[in-house]
């Protein structure tokens, strides 16, 4: 008898709190305001992203390995010390079948002269970064819905709404991701997404001096990189992961990733 | 009917449980929320809204247009001011100078591109500096380049 007591007591001291958190939580929504976004429309440009389906072309056989790219994007993007949105990668191989990879710095400062203890018989540089994948494993494992494609075709990363489990980092085979060190959330390129909204090229396509990097799009019948896609001759990297790129090369040679 | 009212008192419980969770839910999926998809439709416009901080050429051009006309037509045509010197937001911002422009006399800055590579494409112009420079030429200075080449247009006669 006692203990039924004590059970409806219980029960009942569980609704009055529920209710009253109910209540709390209602009162918090109308009075305060909205968590996300709710500041207005500063800020705002007028672009409409249906006009655009974004498209990145490199071109290896001109990559002279300067690394004017990361730079420019270091500086626009504000990218960590240690971590690259971008980077390049110099191939180094030998007829033998020996072969040296190596981005010092993610080619951050460029690269020295520096030897190898095989005869080099073909070498380059092979700019590196976001595919901006259309089969995207990266989004598909963000269990918050953090990561996402915009209708124009860049894959981009909600800062606000990450929580750092870090799966898409994982989730990327072409290793174009990483934890900001002071956010603590999932980082990557965004083709410069402020700046392609603007009518402005991405930044490392801005610092190519050898026109390695073009950006286009292909919802404009006159884009050349458009038109480079429809009538040369190129790759993407590891295809057998039917990832499906929006990240094109020419001249990649086997042995690229 | 013995057990009606448990089953009464069940059914409200289960009710307010639903009840809360659809309260919360409205709380803490942000506003806008699969306007476009999974994910939060106001992050494409607070992506927009990030500052530029490379300019174009034509940021350079109001107040250097004559420097940007004798670069723009040398051998270091494809070569954006910024990436020698700095980004433009160094510089000016708001249409104020925000501080000196940076200036680089080191050699270094041209090995990035002409220090010859054996992964460089051979057609792109290369050197390497011990055969490059005269001989006979003691210490070599940082700036050294900069006795011959004239970095906007940095080919010789011509």
């Amino acid at each position: 008898m006692k203990v039924g007591t004590q059970g409806n007591l219980t029960r009942r001291k569980f609704l009055v709190f529920s209710g009253t958190l109910g209540l709390t939580l209602v009162a918090g929504g109308l009075s305060g305001p909205g968590r996300y976004g709710a500041e207005g429309d500063e800020g705002r440009v007028d672009y409409n992203w249906e006009d655009h389906l974004y498209v990145y072309l490199i071109d290896t056989t001109r990559c002279i390995g300067c690394g004017m790219c990361v730079q420019a994007c270091k500086r626009e993007n504000a990218v960590p010390d240690g971590f690259f949105r971008t980077w390049v990668e110099r191939y180094r191989i030998g007829e033998s079948g020996r072969m040296q990879v190596d981005s010092p710095n993610g080619a951050l400062n460029g690269f020295q002269p520096s030897p190898v203890d095989f005869k080099v018989s073909k070498g380059f540089f092979v700019p590196k970064m976001c595919n901006h994948c259309q089969n995207t494993p990266c989004t598909q494992v963000c269990p918050v819905g953090a990561s996402y494609t915009t209708k124009d075709g860049a894959v981009l990363v909600d800062h606000v709404r990450c929580i750092g489990c870090g799966y898409c980092v994982q989730a990327c085979p072409y290793g174009s991701r990483f934890l900001h060190p002071v956010t603590r959330v999932a980082d990557k390129c965004t083709w410069c997404y402020h700046r392609i909204t603007k009518g402005l090229r991405p930044a490392c396509v801005l610092a190519c001096p050898v026109g390695a990097r073009a950006f286009g799009n292909l919802k404009n019948p006159d884009d050349p990189v458009r038109r480079i896609i429809a009538t040369q001759r190129v790759a993407v990297l590891q295809p057998e992961l039917l990832t499906r790129p929006n990240c094109y090369y020419i001249g990649i040679d086997k042995e690229v990733r | 009917m013995e057990h009606s009212k448990h089953l009464a008192r069940m059914l409200l419980l289960v009710v307010l449980a639903l009840i809360v969770f659809h309260i919360a839910r409205t709380l803490f999926t942000p506003r806008s929320f699969g306007r476009y998809g999974h994910y939060r439709a106001d992050n494409v416009q607070e992506q927009m809204a990030l500052p530029v901080v490379y300019g174009e050429r034509n940021s350079c051009l109001p107040c250097h247009g004559q420097t940007v006309g004798v670069a723009g037509s040398g051998s270091h045509a494809s070569v954006e001011c910024e990436n020698c010197h700095a980004p433009v937001v160094t510089h000016i911002r708001g249409g104020e100078k925000a501080g000196e422009m940076s200036r680089s006399r080191s050699m270094g800055l041209c090995l990035r591109c002409h220090d010859r590579l054996d992964a460089r494409p051979p057609g792109f112009p290369q050197i390497k500096v011990e055969e490059h420079l005269p001989t006979g030429e003691g210490k070599v200075r940082v700036d050294v380049c900069f006795d011959c080449h004239d970095p906007h247009t940095p080919k010789m006669g011509g």
